[in-house]
């Protein structure tokens, strides 16, 4: 597949909120204002590529040859779960003001099921290691860009005049239910 | 034999979570990070500097209100 039209797919039209659903948990909660989004997407970016290429090493080294492709959910889960810890710990002391601008979000990565969900696409559908690194870039881009594009929508809509019954979670369900159909007319670009 | 890899290779993978979970817990936090001990919310152990600063902020307003 060209590394174009995969990653403007994982970008857009296979958008991991818009289009899988997964990852709703920091899309709803990370998205109050902009820059908390921006810091949450960068460090998805970070943590998404990185938990991708260990996952991709560790089922073509260790469990295909093994036989152990049986085992990839757990070692996956264990593996990024490993990983957030080492970021969060090199974060701490190589880079404290990285740490003070991510330092927050590194944990709420750890339970983020789109880490997995990106690790598992790569394996199941058979990538390359350069086809691995842009689907799991452009994954992790499209979480971070419908988390921005959100955040500014629910920045905008503060001012304005909410019914009361539609304040905080409701309106905000509505307007990712608009972006998801908004979103799904690019269905057919590739 | 495979099972046996396979055990080791979880027992590994558990092992080295428990090791790296606890030398994060180790790494001391930069200055300013530290968890904020709110009075009024016994589950809410910030990290967030900028919420902690924000909150530092706050209080300083409020002691020179009261001054």
């Amino acid at each position: 597949m060209n590394l174009l039209t995969l990653f403007l797919s994982a970008l857009l039209i296979n958008n991991i909120i818009l289009a899988k659903f997964l990852g709703m948990c920091p899309f709803m909660g990370v998205s109050s204002k902009v820059e908390p989004a921006i810091g949450m997407g960068a460090a998805v970016i970070f943590v998404v590529t990185g938990a991708s290429i260990l996952s991709w090493l560790l089922f073509y080294l260790v469990l295909k040859p093994l036989g152990l492709e049986y085992m990839e959910l757990i070692c996956f889960i264990l593996l990024i779960a490993a990983f957030v810890q080492f970021v969060e710990m090199f974060v701490k002391k190589m880079s404290p003001s990285l740490y003070k601008q991510l330092g927050i979000y590194l944990p709420l990565i750890t339970t983020n099921c789109a880490v997995l969900y990106a690790a598992q696409e790569n394996i199941s559908q058979g990538y390359n290691f350069i086809e691995m690194i842009i689907n799991s870039v452009g994954i992790a881009a499209g979480f971070m860009l419908m988390l921005v594009i959100f955040a500014t929508i629910r920045e905008r809509l503060q001012g304005n005049d909410i019914p009361k019954a539609f304040r905080g979670n409701p309106i905000a369900f509505i307007i990712a239910a608009i972006m998801a159909i908004a979103f799904s007319a690019l269905a057919g670009l590739v | 034999m495979r099972i046996i890899i396979a055990a080791l290779l979880i027992i590994g993978l558990f092992a080295l979570n428990v090791f790296l979970y606890r030398a994060n817990n180790a790494t001391p936090v930069p200055e300013g990070c530290e968890n904020t001990e709110m009075p009024q919310c016994s589950g809410c152990g910030i990290m967030d500097c900028a919420i902690k600063k924000k909150l530092e902020e706050k209080e300083r307003e409020e002691k020179h209100e009261i001054s």
